[in-house]
């Protein structure tokens, strides 16, 4: 049966090679751009470019008041602070709402990774799992910063 | 597949080698998808459905399949094999989608052709999911289909 085992034989080599080219294929890809860290300082990046009018949920009354707004206060208050919003409850309009306030851009998109990957531990103040999820996305310095600042726990 | 091991290098040999390798690499690759917790939206489930699928055909023609098991075998790894190339796709789409968080891209993506766009996606060169990955099941699937090719529980006459 030499005819035979040699279909055989072609067979097990096809089943082999083939997804053997893919997996080469898919280990080559070309160089990706230059990446930036998101380490960088806690500063949120000015836009890039004019925020795109995405389709997001409703931009409704979410707009995250902070507190001690009211004048009056002789306090040190940081204008500039973006109000937090709970990284694991806020809905997506109050997401959206706090990221435009901190003038992060593609608030949108970002809402949407935000809640993807939740739950974050609550024993995790500085958001490692989110910093490390949004890292994948090669976003422009202090954009996860930006984001992280704007989020608190639960 | 009977009880006694097969002869090496006969057709049974072969079946059973491709059979071990399609739930080999279905294992592994759930064992990698649960590493990436590969769970996080309702899409993300798809990967699981071909990995039950290939789990419950690998099961069907491990021994004596008759043309009923191998029937339902070949059906469940066609349908991860579809699934697998679907994951490709949503890749792809995924890799898409998210260009404009991209430090580099997000800046010229609306400066770009719809191809040049594509091909970004397709090459991973932007977006988080690796483009290729889902095809480790289809290529499980294919290795179950090829060993169930001259089965004898289907063919009596191929071997």
């Amino acid at each position: 049966m030499p005819v035979r085992r040699s279909d055989s034989l072609n067979a097990l080599l096809a089943a082999i090679s083939v997804p053997a080219l893919l997996l080469a294929s898919a280990c080559t890809t070309p160089a990706a751009p230059a990446p930036a860290a998101s380490t960088a300082a806690a500063q949120p990046a000015t836009p890039p470019a004019a925020t795109p009018a995405t389709t997001a949920t409703s931009t409704s009354t979410a707009t995250p008041a902070s507190t001690g707004s009211s004048g009056a206060s002789g306090t040190t208050s940081a204008a500039a602070a973006p109000a937090k919003v709970s990284a694991n409850n806020a809905t997506a309009a109050q997401l959206q709402a706090a990221f435009e306030a901190a003038k992060i851009p593609n608030a949108a998109n970002w809402v949407r990774e935000v809640q993807e990957y939740r739950p974050y531990p609550t024993n995790d103040p500085t958001l490692a799992k989110l910093r490390q999820n949004l890292v994948k996305y090669n976003p422009a310095p202090g954009v996860v910063d930006a984001i992280v600042a704007t989020l608190s726990l639960p | 597949m009977t009880g006694r091991p097969p002869e090496v290098g006969s057709p049974t040999f072969f079946r059973a080698a491709l059979l071990a390798l399609a739930g080999v690499t279905t294992a592994g690759t759930a064992i990698e998808l649960a590493m990436a917790r590969h769970w996080q939206s309702l899409e993300q489930g798809i990967p699981w459905i071909a990995i039950a699928a290939m789990s419950v055909a690998v099961v069907l023609v491990m021994r004596n399949a008759g043309p009923r098991r191998v029937q339902a075998a070949r059906a469940l790894a066609a349908t991860a094999f579809v699934l697998g190339c679907a994951g490709v796709w949503r890749h792809v789409a995924g890799n898409y989608d998210a260009a404009p968080l991209d430090a580099h891209y997000g800046l010229i993506w609306d400066q770009m052709s719809s191809l040049a766009r594509w091909w970004a996606a397709f090459i991973d060169s932007v977006g988080p999911s690796p483009t290729f990955a889902p095809m480790v099941l289809a290529q499980a699937a294919v290795c179950l289909l090829l060993s169930t090719i001259g089965s004898p529980g289907i063919e009596p006459a191929g071997e």
